[in-house]
């Protein structure tokens, strides 16, 4: 069964007494025609916004993520510099000419030389 | 709806507009007091929970020699203390900490139940065990970075570096003379972290520029060593209190090396004694005796008033004057100004004094740099003294002709010989060759002659007549450089005793101040022993130490020798010595079945010598050997003693 329009029903009544026909259906209508065209402007701009959202807290996150590394990188650059400067005092320590001699003397029987065992080449 | 009804209506709307105004006020108000007048302190709150700031000692600067060797060099270490009030379990902290503080269990027990509210545990502690310590994360103890100084070279250098103390301040040497620019500004570095106290984010790069420089020294660490090792072997076998080796380049200035002994390690200063410490060749003052008739010389041949072939008559040995009489070592009769200063006689040099006059002399040994500080750039430096033209007495005059009366410091010595070395300028001494900042921008020190002292014809003339000093006939004899010339002075002082306030017998003081190679001079060297017991002579007890000293040097500078007689030994060994390894070292060249000769030697040699061939051996008189009975050369079959006759060589 076709459900009477109310509305129009009254509009029908209206234009009879009135003598007078206005025509305001269109208007309405036109209030809730949205095309095809319309919809996938909003679904491509819902989408961009959503996409820019994904994007933005996963910035955040990565942003996060990679202050946690360069602090810990940090942290290591710290450690080799410490570290490569107690290895340059162990060197130091080792190439110092009271250890140099020693060894020179001890392990390799070596000696200083006398001035003519010296031979200076032309 | 009538008149009452609309303005009870009315009177409703104005009730909320005026509440709203309130409610807004209020807000307005609070936010007012939150964001303006508490805004700082509710700041820094907020910063407290998500920033953290950590304080990061700055290193010392390091300090190289002229070779870019590590002299002194700062590391980060840690240190540990605890708060014993926020201990829970000081029994469990205890037994935890104490192996890797390599502490007794008890003694640490002791220390934790202690009821103050902070106590050093272990200062100065390897990272690695600080890190432990760290990861026991007890509650209460804390490790903090700290920075300690390393000397690698040890003792090598050490009363010119110095040392640091436990706040990281310079207490002695260049690291107190350069604190402020080798002490760096610690530096805060601020970071975010987030709620489980994780960094995360570093705000702030470290900086770079904190004011720390390095520097580099005009020291050669392996001469240095060497200059020390042969100094020590000096003051040991003589006994001697103490002794100073400076070698500078007398062209520039710089100081090649400045040995002292006794020695002392900077990395454990405090075991030592303060006396250790002391820089001797700026701090210490002394009679410099005969090397003055050095400059004696150069200012009479300045000044025109003596030629070296001039004639004086030394007296045979003495020389009154009013009511004092002077004698000299060597007798002698009548000798030009050239074996004067060669064989160091003191008569000679009062007669050429007189000659010159005491202002003139006193200027000169102002010009010399005597009697005021060198300006090098150490602490600690003494003036010296000289007795000014108005003030002294004719006596004193007299005695300043042959260097009593006055004091010198080793540098002033050094600094002088430097003088007729370079041919007449008086150069500023320095140990510092560059400053080197952050940025690795340089600043080199630029040598500075201080002024004109002498001509170069005099010094040359000076320069010849002292090369006779460190031949057969000189009194610095052990000083002589196989290949090489040596221009020097001995010189041998009494030193005052404290109490009688007179010349000490016994107390001398040894010198020889010398350069090498004489025709090209590239150092000068000034031996000084303080004390030595037995022979006291400058040339006997300095000398070696100039000998040695001076043939490591040139050996590790590649100056060749300028002899021929050099070459000649060099080229017929040289055959020898590419095939066959070196003999071992011989200590006594016996010629079979036949007395050797013993000429020259001491009498520790001689004894040796004498044990070595069974014989018994009879010392005679002191110094060094020159007669013997029987004669060298003669069959040892028979012989059954040696007497052996010693005079001085000065």
């Amino acid at each position: 069964m076709k459900k009477i329009d109310k509305s129009s029903h009254m509009k029908r009544i209206r234009n009879a007494t009135t003598g007078v026909r206005i025509k305001n259906t269109r208007i309405k209508r036109q209030l809730f025609d949205i095309n095809t065209r319309q919809i996938a402007l909003a679904i491509i701009l819902s989408m961009v916004f959503m996409i820019s959202g994904i994007g933005y807290v996963w910035s955040t996150f990565e942003r996060t993520q990679i202050g946690y590394n360069i602090s810990e990188l940090q942290k290591e650059e710290k450690c080799l510099r410490e570290k490569n400067r107690s290895l340059r005092l162990e060197l130091a320590y080792l190439k110092s000419t009271q250890n140099l001699e020693r060894l020179a003397m001890e392990k390799l029987g070596l000696n200083q030389p006398s001035p003519e065992q010296i031979i200076i080449l032309p | 709806m009538n008149v009452v009804d609309k303005k009870w209506i009315r009177f409703r709307i104005y009730l909320v507009e005026v509440l709203f105004l309130i409610g807004l006020g209020i807000i307005i108000f609070r936010a007012y007091q939150l964001q303006v007048i508490q805004r700082e302190h509710l700041k820094s709150i907020a910063r407290a929970g998500y920033l953290k700031t950590k304080i990061i000692p700055s290193k010392r600067g390091t300090i190289y020699d002229r070779e870019g060797k590590e002299l002194a060099l700062s590391i980060e270490v840690t240190s540990v203390y605890a708060h014993p009030k926020y201990i829970k379990d000081k029994k469990e902290a205890a037994i935890k900490l104490a192996p890797i503080l390599g502490r007794n269990r008890n003694q640490l027990m002791r220390i934790l139940n202690k009821e103050s509210s902070f106590i050093w545990l272990n200062r100065k502690i390897s990272s690695n065990l600080g890190k432990q310590v760290k990861d026991l994360s007890l509650q209460g103890i804390v490790v903090v970075p700290e920075l300690r100084s390393y000397y690698p070279a040890r003792e090598t250098g050490s009363h010119l570096i110095g040392f640091v103390g436990a706040d990281n301040q310079g207490l002695e040497g260049l690291e107190k003379k350069y604190d402020h620019i080798l002490k760096g500004s610690p530096y805060r570095l601020t970071f975010l972290r987030d709620a489980c106290r994780r960094a995360f984010s570093v705000t702030q790069t470290l900086p770079f520029n904190n004011g720390v420089h390095d520097l580099v020294l005009t020291i050669d660490q392996d001469l240095q060593y060497n200059a020390q090792k042969a100094l020590k072997k000096a003051v040991k076998r003589s006994r001697a209190v103490s002794g100073q080796c400076l070698v500078v380049n007398p062209a520039n200035g710089e100081i090649l090396a400045m040995a002292i002994v006794p020695e002392f390690d900077p990395n454990n200063f405090s075991r030592c004694k303060p006396s250790q410490w002391r820089n001797r060749a700026i701090t210490d003052v002394y009679e410099p005796g005969s090397t003055m008739k050095a400059f004696l010389l150069a200012a009479s041949l300045q000044e025109k008033v003596v030629s070296p072939l001039t004639l004086f008559d030394c007296e045979q040995g003495e020389f009154k004057i009013g009511n004092n009489i002077i004698h000299d070592t060597h007798e002698a009769g009548i000798l030009n100004v050239a074996d004067i200063i060669k064989t160091s006689s003191n008569i000679g040099a009062v007669k050429i004094g007189q000659e010159l006059g005491y202002k003139k002399f006193y200027e000169y040994l102002k010009k010399f740099g005597f009697g005021e500080k060198t300006n090098i750039d150490l602490i600690g430096e003494r003036n010296g003294f000289l007795r000014g033209i108005k003030s002294i007495k004719p006596i004193e005059e007299i005695n300043m002709y042959f260097g009593q009366g006055m004091t010198i410091t080793s540098l002033q010595l050094a600094m002088a010989m430097s003088v007729i070395a370079n041919g007449g300028k008086l150069m500023k001494p320095y140990v510092v060759k560059k400053i080197i900042d952050e940025n690795g921008k340089v600043e080199e020190t630029k040598p500075r002659v201080i002024r004109e002292v002498i001509s170069r014809e005099t010094a040359l003339k000076v320069t010849h007549i002292l090369e006779g000093v460190a031949t057969e006939d000189g009194t610095g004899v052990q000083a002589a450089i196989m290949g090489f010339t040596v221009a020097g002075k001995t010189g041998t002082s009494q030193k005052v005793n404290p109490k009688t306030k007179r010349y000490s017998r016994r107390k001398h003081i040894a010198t020889f101040v010398g350069f090498v190679p004489s025709d090209r001079p590239k150092m000068v060297i000034a031996v000084i022993i303080d004390e030595p017991r037995g022979i006291p002579f400058g040339g006997y007890v300095a000398g070696p130490v100039f000998k040695e000293v001076g043939q490591w040097a040139l050996n590790h500078f590649r100056i060749n020798p300028s002899t021929r007689f050099a070459r000649n030994v060099a080229r017929s060994g040289l055959d020898k010595q590419l095939n066959s390894p070196p003999p071992p070292p011989d200590p006594i060249r016996i010629k079979a079945g036949s007395l050797p000769s013993l000429k020259g030697l001491g009498m520790r040699e001689v004894l040796n010598k004498g044990r070595a061939l069974g014989i018994k051996v009879v010392l005679k008189g002191s110094g060094l050997a020159f007669r013997q009975e029987p004669a060298a050369g003669s069959a040892l079959k028979g012989i059954r003693s040696l007497k052996v006759y010693f005079k001085s060589p000065t």
